[in-house]
């Protein structure tokens, strides 16, 4: 078994008109590891993960290739290819959670039925795990979800009955869009302890698409931080929190709440606004918002660099790398 | 710090300063229950006895996980459901909503997008509330509000699929402004939008609110940000108030408080971006990125 459960390379997506999306993106993801892909609105964190899984929405076009466990390489191009590993080597949970279920049927039967369809699990074996992953994400008595139609999940509950419905076939890559913005604090560390505990214990890679960095901060043992399509800076979460290479890595640090600081004071802010596709600039992408940008970020586009043991990674003119040890 | 002492229904509250008397309250939502019937007889109930109160200029944050009865709370307060007991006053007036006229409780929602009529302008939004004034008054004051939440007025007949997340939740912003409500919720104002987006719209509340002199309830799942933009919190959990005071009890060690709470505030500060001096590097030798990495000026 190989410790590397996921890698993409040369990701890109276009829409049909041509315009850039997400461009030249690489990334892996290991077994007992998860990976956060940082960014903001727009930073094309989603179509990132879409596109991974074949699941692109119409209008939009991926190239580049991915490959799943130790096989073969199958090129973006061919998502009906990449689609045959849903819900078998991969599992995903989308950032709308109520779009994963049939509004017209009972929670229960949708959670056990992709797994007994494709013969991972007897229908007794699957409501056994089903009923396991409802408890341990605190949803309560189990029978009583499954007996709900969807509409009658809160928000929360949505979303963690959409991540139990992820985790039944015990997926080797687990593939989840903003898992936990609709919970407080409590269930929020719940649910992603529950996350990292089964990746450790079932050697599952886990890639989280956040725009929390406290919680990637805190559950994540590597980043990937997207800005404006392209990757702006990648490393161990430890390495890149704790000296960011990249400005935006920084200045977004900078944004993030705390509980001991401050209360009804100006909050600190990145000016501006992330450029959308088809409006990124000359130059370094994040030069029109960035506090150190000289001449040269307005004109040269900056190359994404990695350290020596690749470990790290930066695409900024003066970024300085340091070596994992 | 101020005295703090134990209320009658066991909740920590800060002792009133006797030289400071409080200001009248804006809003009071004076025991407030709500109970749902279903069909077959059954019933729930989803708020239990909340009282609280919003002087003007003051924030309170409603903080509670999901089923907490946030929502009904929200709808409560907003006049779209009626209370079984107790009841929501404004100015001591108790809050109705009646057909074509303006309620004083405005309401700023989590998806901004959904809040808005695609197919119409975003200033023909705005203006809605402002049925009765002049076509030349309704303009001047949309083009004020755009100003007031920092986009440009020439914008106004753009309609809502030309703006950003964090554009659309100023418009609903001001279109909850316009108006001049007495009080704003905000429900979750900020957690659809992204981490300096978000500190851009939770200034613009604190600025706003500094120059309307509305009260603010927020009602959020993050104790940071009420933190960041309350100055006292209510903790709700399955429809009872377990905490209601101001946030630096909660970060109190002595505080005497209920144990959901506790542990709300200890996951809240455990999930949060650790300060780089706590993030140790793994490693100090320097490899410069690029050939240019040692000629940045200073």
């Amino acid at each position: 078994m190989t410790d590397e459960v996921l890698r993409v390379e040369e990701l890109t997506v276009k829409t049909d008109l041509g315009v850039d999306v997400v461009a030249d993106v690489d990334f892996s993801a290991s077994s007992g590891r998860l990976l956060g892909l940082l960014g903001e609105t727009g930073a094309g964190k989603t179509m990132t993960a879409r596109a991974t899984l074949g699941l692109l929405p119409p209008g939009l076009r991926a190239r580049g290739r991915v490959r799943f466990v130790d096989q073969e390489w199958i090129p973006l191009e061919r998502p009906d290819l990449i689609r045959r590993h849903l819900g078998l080597t991969a599992g995903l949970m989308l950032q709308n959670p109520m779009g994963a279920f049939d509004p017209l049927q009972r929670v229960g039967p949708q959670m056990i039925e992709a797994v007994v369809r494709n013969g991972l699990m007897t229908k007794q074996s699957a409501l056994s795990r089903a009923s396991r992953l409802c408890d341990e994400l605190s949803l309560g008595d189990a029978e009583q979800v499954f007996r709900l139609y969807p509409h009658q999940l809160s928000g929360g509950m949505s979303q963690r009955v959409a991540l139990a419905l992820a985790l039944m076939p015990s997926p080797r890559l687990l593939v989840v869009d903003e898992p936990t913005s609709a919970l407080d604090a409590n269930l929020r560390v719940d649910a992603l302890r529950l996350v990292q505990s089964l990746a450790q214990k079932t050697d599952m890679a886990v890639v989280i698409i956040s725009h929390d960095l406290g919680l990637v901060s805190r559950f994540c043992d590597e980043i990937a931080v997207l800005y404006a399509g392209h990757l702006a800076e990648t490393g161990r979460t430890l390495d890149v929190l704790g000296s960011p290479a990249h400005p935006y890595t920084r200045t977004l640090m900078s944004c993030s709440l705390r509980l001991e600081g401050p209360s009804r004071t100006t909050l600190p802010t990145i000016g501006g606004e992330p450029p959308g596709p088809g409006q990124w600039p000359q130059g370094c992408y994040f030069h029109p918002r960035c506090p150190d940008a000289v001449d040269q970020c307005r004109r040269q586009r900056p190359v994404f660099a990695s350290s020596r043991d690749r470990a790290r990674g930066a695409a900024c003119h003066f970024a300085r790398l340091e070596e994992s040890a | 710090m101020r005295d703090m002492k134990r209320s009658g229904n066991g909740l920590t509250r800060p002792a009133a300063v006797a030289s400071d008397p409080p200001p009248p309250p804006t809003i009071k939502v004076a025991g407030l229950s709500k109970t749902f019937s279903s069909r077959g007889g059954a019933s729930r109930k989803v708020l239990s006895d909340v009282t609280f109160s919003v002087a003007a200029g003051k924030t309170t944050a409603i903080v509670g996980e999901s089923g907490a009865g946030k929502t009904t709370l929200v709808r409560c307060i907003a006049g779209l459901e009626r209370p079984s007991s107790g009841q929501v006053l404004v100015h001591g007036v108790p809050v109705r909503l009646r057909p074509g006229r303006i309620a004083p409780v405005q309401m700023v929602f989590q998806n901004a997008i959904d809040a808005l009529d695609p197919m119409r302008s975003v200033g023909s939004s705005i203006a809605e509330p402002l049925r009765g004034q002049s076509r030349g008054q309704r303009r001047e004051r949309v083009d004020e509000l755009l100003s007031l939440v920092g986009i440009s007025p020439s914008r106004a007949k753009d309609r809502p699929g030309n703006f950003s997340g964090g554009q659309l939740q100023r418009v609903v912003i001001a279109r909850a402004l316009a108006p001049s409500p007495s009080v704003l919720l905000c429900d979750e104002p900020t957690s659809a939008l992204d981490l300096s987006v978000q500190a851009q719209v939770l200034n613009l509340l604190m600025t706003l609110q500094a120059k309307h002199h509305f009260a603010g309830i927020l009602v959020t799942h993050d104790l940071a940000i009420a933190r960041a933009l309350a100055d006292d919190i209510l903790v709700l959990r399955a429809g009872q108030v377990l905490f209601h005071g101001e946030v630096g009890q909660l970060l109190d060690p002595s505080a005497e408080l209920d144990e959901y709470v506790r542990r709300l505030v200890r996951t809240s500060q455990e999930s949060e971006l650790p300060v780089p001096a706590k993030l140790p590097c793994a490693s100090s030798s320097l490899e410069p990125a690029s050939p240019t990495a040692s000629t940045r000026p200073n």
